[in-house]
């Protein structure tokens, strides 16, 4: 398996906030977004929001411009070059999570 | 909103939580087995010497810390197993399935492990020394590791 495509699995199936995160990724490979922005799209905490792109970019799959809350973040050259893995991955389990919902 | 609160406070609760059901489980598994030990020991007249107390408190000792780290380890199993099988039925992804099953495995080999087994089939075969439980506190450490990044 792929260096990229196993984080991917593990980061968005293998621990807890990964459904979460998915989103996160769904809507920034569309529209790079901010933190506050991200929370009112997803309907999500902003405190959750915050600690998921953390853990993105600590995992180098998101990259952020300018500073404090106006922070925008894209998704990295590392995810636009694989993201074919992310749509494979969030294909199979995103879909199955949204159905559900 | 949902999902209020800060997710890493939360996590560290949960493992802190885990960690303490473990010692408590652990404690009362224990000395409920110690005692019906020691009452058979008593019987056969195997602690009347000095030197049979001594080792029997070493053995005391290092079989309740064994229970103990073993009890935490299954706990952490169990809390990571739960997370998974949770994942697993939302998503019925492989790759989740794989994660259960190795899992799963360890469970097995945690409840193999513990001491009461041991004891049961031979009261010798439980060793009283440091080396006896260290490999499980290393596993303690390697699981609140995987449970960190399991819930990060």
């Amino acid at each position: 398996m792929h260096a990229v495509k196993r984080l991917l699995w593990w980061l968005l199936a293998g621990s807890v906030g990964g459904f979460n995160r998915g989103r996160i990724l769904e809507v920034l490979l569309r529209n790079p977004s901010n933190a506050h922005e991200l929370s009112q799209v997803l309907k999500l905490d902003y405190k959750t929001v915050r600690h998921h792109i953390e853990v993105l970019e600590k995992n180098r799959l998101i990259t952020s411009m300018g500073a404090d809350y106006g922070k925008v973040y894209f998704p990295s050259d590392l995810l636009e070059e694989h993201v074919d893995y992310f749509n494979e991955i969030w294909g199979k389990i995103g879909k199955k999570e949204i159905r559900r919902k | 909103m949902k999902n209020s609160g800060n997710p890493k406070e939360k996590m560290l609760a949960v493992l802190l939580i885990l960690l303490i059901l473990g010692v408590v489980m652990g404690a009362i598994l224990s000395k409920a087995s110690l005692s019906y030990v020691e009452r058979q020991a008593r019987r056969q007249g195997r602690l009347d010497s000095s030197i049979a107390r001594g080792v029997w408190n070493a053995f005391v000792g290092m079989y309740t810390l064994g229970t103990i780290i073993i009890c935490m380890n299954l706990m952490l199993l169990l809390g990571l197993l739960g997370a998974y099988i949770q994942s697993y039925r939302r998503t019925k992804s492989s790759f989740l399935l794989g994660l259960i099953m190795f899992l799963g495995v360890l469970v097995a080999q945690s409840l193999l492990s513990l001491p009461i087994l041991h004891v049961s089939v031979g009261t010798v075969l439980y060793r009283s020394n440091i080396f006896t439980i260290l490999p499980n506190l290393f596993e303690t450490i390697a699981l609140i590791i995987l449970f960190y990044l399991s819930m990060e």
